[in-house]
């Protein structure tokens, strides 16, 4: 059997921070386990500081995990150019990832060059993610191009070196409806014709059913819910996974779970020993607070966190 | 026929560059009754935003307002003078702000900034218990009076703001991306707060925002614009099931339904057109699939497709 393209193993990040004389532990990453295919799309999910972007952080080696292990095809990830290549970002700002003083050609010849490819191949990326015609678009500016635009150049640049793996930190959020649909079509066909892997990082669940095979559901940092996307989006399980889809804006009326949510927020500074979501859970009770479940297979192909299930 | 509580008329606005005037609002003209939740869809850049604060007149150097009417309760809010608009705004009409919880001035309490509202259009001072009962009404504990900002979280704050905007319990609310940069959890809970107390006190709402599912969701009448200019407005539940507006229909395929399988969605291709340099005719037309050559000369005017249903193009039926 082949290893995984990606495969994370008991991913733990921890952020100290001074405040006065003490130091504050933020638990930004707790135990994250799981694997990506090639030609595979996992989505992660959950709210602002639930560690969504930490974790394509620590798989993009921008920062070194406090403990557990990140394989790419079953070796541990090293800083070589090699890695450089085979894992690459797309970041949420189109604006702020293009260099403004330099053109579109530029943003494009430099990867090829610092990765030793043919440095002419600037139109054919171009046209690669439906900018063309490509002799025109090579010369413009950031500037001169729409949110839409930019981040197909985006995409170009990391084409360029020919990636197994793509990191999308909400790739689309930035963009307007009708252009969203668009660059996750375009994200699509190139893992059809490429078998590129990708990490979907939003907080949009829609988008994630339509885009993701698979979708991780984080909760302070824990996952807490794992399943095929139409899957847990149809009959989530975990009272978190199932208080976040009832607040998802539908536009043929709200899912039909009356599952009542307890205000505030998760706690990432000293977490208790038990589950993080029991402060809020409607469902809580006595061993939670004290106990945390462990993440177990509740059906075929579906792990979630909860001692309920 | 009810009185409409909001009418624009024509409304124009344009930015007065050195290089020519650049119109971004192009005669827009739209109705709210009492009651309603009307919303205006539209891309980055279609108007939604300076339509809202042209309304209130507060559009700075150099966007003007360079014609149309804005009728209120039968005033014309464009002619009053700033006496006048200082009474005017926030005792009938008030605005929550994009990312207001960073409106917030962070030297200040809570409770001191909402009575500098009551201070400033009302000329008097409030007491601790009215704006402890402000607080309470938005779900936010009445003790909480002397937090800072940034003792509170960013839905508490977002809520806060919202008392703010009904302290004067304005007719009309205005509410541009109220919960944008909220996660969903505490939208649904800020929105749900808003839709009961708009039954409780009875105000009515002009509300923007670029998530579509959500404006169909909150919105009872929808406002489709398109580069400056209103392509379709229609009651939300048949601008889903039926909308007549290429542009419309392009929206309602382009979005994922997190309920649904959808094998397919397409965009609708091309980018809105430069505000400097409009297409003539229809200004949809380079990315319409429906169009014709009349599009490509002529504008269309509005018409009524049925009742509510207006729509801005030669080829809808």
């Amino acid at each position: 059997m082949t290893a995984p393209l990606l495969q994370l193993r008991k991913l733990n990040k921890v952020f100290s921070m001074r405040e006065g004389f003490q130091t504050r532990r933020v638990h930004a990453v707790n135990n994250v386990s799981f694997v990506l295919a090639s030609g595979q799309v996992v989505a992660l999910v959950g709210e602002s500081g639930s560690g969504k972007s930490t974790i394509a952080r620590l798989i993009a080696r921008l920062m070194p995990p406090t403990s557990g292990e990140i394989l790419l095809d079953g070796k541990s990830t090293d800083s070589s150019m090699e890695f450089r290549r085979r894992v690459q970002m797309i970041f949420q700002d189109p604006f702020g990832s293009l260099n403004p003083i330099h053109t579109i050609r530029h943003h494009l010849e430099r990867p090829l060059k610092r990765h030793g490819k043919d440095s002419r191949r600037v139109y054919e990326l171009l046209e690669t993610v439906g900018l063309s015609p490509a002799k025109q678009f090579a010369d413009k500016y950031p500037s001169e191009l729409s949110g839409g635009q930019r981040q197909r150049v985006a995409i170009a640049r990391t084409l360029a070196v020919e990636p197994d793996l793509i990191l999308a930190d909400e790739p689309t959020s930035m963009l307007d409806v009708s252009i969203r649909v668009d660059i996750l079509n375009l994200l699509l066909r190139l893992k059809d014709e490429r078998g590129i892997g990708y990490l979907y990082i939003t907080h949009d669940l829609a988008s994630a059913r339509y885009f993701a095979d698979r979708t991780l559901v984080l909760y302070a940092g824990h996952i807490v819910e794992s399943a095929p996307s139409a899957d847990l989006m149809q009959t989530p399980q975990h009272p978190y996974t199932r208080v976040l889809l009832a607040a998802v804006p539908n536009a043929t009326g709200s899912r039909n779970d009356d599952i009542e949510v307890k205000p505030g927020g998760a706690k990432l500074v000293d977490p208790g020993p038990g589950c993080p979501f029991a402060a809020r859970c409607p469902l809580v009770e006595e061993r939670c607070n004290t106990q945390l479940p462990e993440l177990k297979e509740i059906s075929s192909g579906r792990q979630a966190r909860c001692h309920l299930l | 026929m009810v009185e409409p509580l909001l009418a624009v008329e024509d409304l124009c606005i344009d930015y007065l560059t050195e290089t020519g005037d650049v119109r971004i609002v192009d005669s827009l003209s739209f109705e709210l009754r009492r009651g309603e939740i009307v919303g205006l869809a539209g891309e980055s850049g279609s108007g939604k935003t300076t339509t809202l604060k042209g309304i209130l007149r507060l559009l700075p150097h150099p966007a003007a307002i360079t014609g149309g009417r804005v009728l209120f309760k039968e005033m014309d809010i464009l002619e009053m003078d700033e006496d006048q608009l200082r009474v005017f705004r926030w005792k009938q009409i008030s605005l929550v702000m994009q990312s207001a919880m960073n409106a917030l001035n962070p030297v200040l309490t809570v409770g001191e900034q909402i009575r500098d509202v009551f201070a400033a259009h009302e000329g008097k001072s409030a007491t601790e218990e009215q704006i402890a009962e402000l607080l309470e009404l938005v779900g936010i504990e009445g003790s909480r009076v002397g937090s800072y900002p940034h003792e509170l979280s960013g839905g508490m704050r977002q809520r806060v703001v919202i008392a703010m905007a009904l302290a004067l319990k304005p007719p009309l609310v205005f509410m541009d991306e109220p919960t944008t940069a909220l996660d969903v959890v505490v939208q649904k809970g800020i929105l749900d707060k808003i839709t009961a107390l708009k039954e409780d006190l009875g105000f009515s709402i002009l509300f923007i925002t670029h998530d579509l599912a959500l404006m169909l969701e909150f919105c009872t009448r929808i406002g489709i614009l398109y580069a400056g200019r209103l392509a379709e407005s229609a009651p939300s539940d048949l601008l889903r099931t039926d909308p007549k507006h290429p542009y419309t229909q392009g929206l309602m395929r382009a979005f994922p339904d997190v309920n649904s399988d959808q094998t397919e969605l397409v965009g609708i291709g091309g980018s809105p057109p430069d505000p400097r340099n409009p297409p003539p005719g229809c200004r949809f037309h380079p990315r319409c699939p429906k169009v014709v050559d009349r599009c490509r000369s002529e504008q269309p005017p509005m018409r009524e497709l049925g009742p509510d249903h207006l729509v801005a193009c030669w080829v809808a039926e």
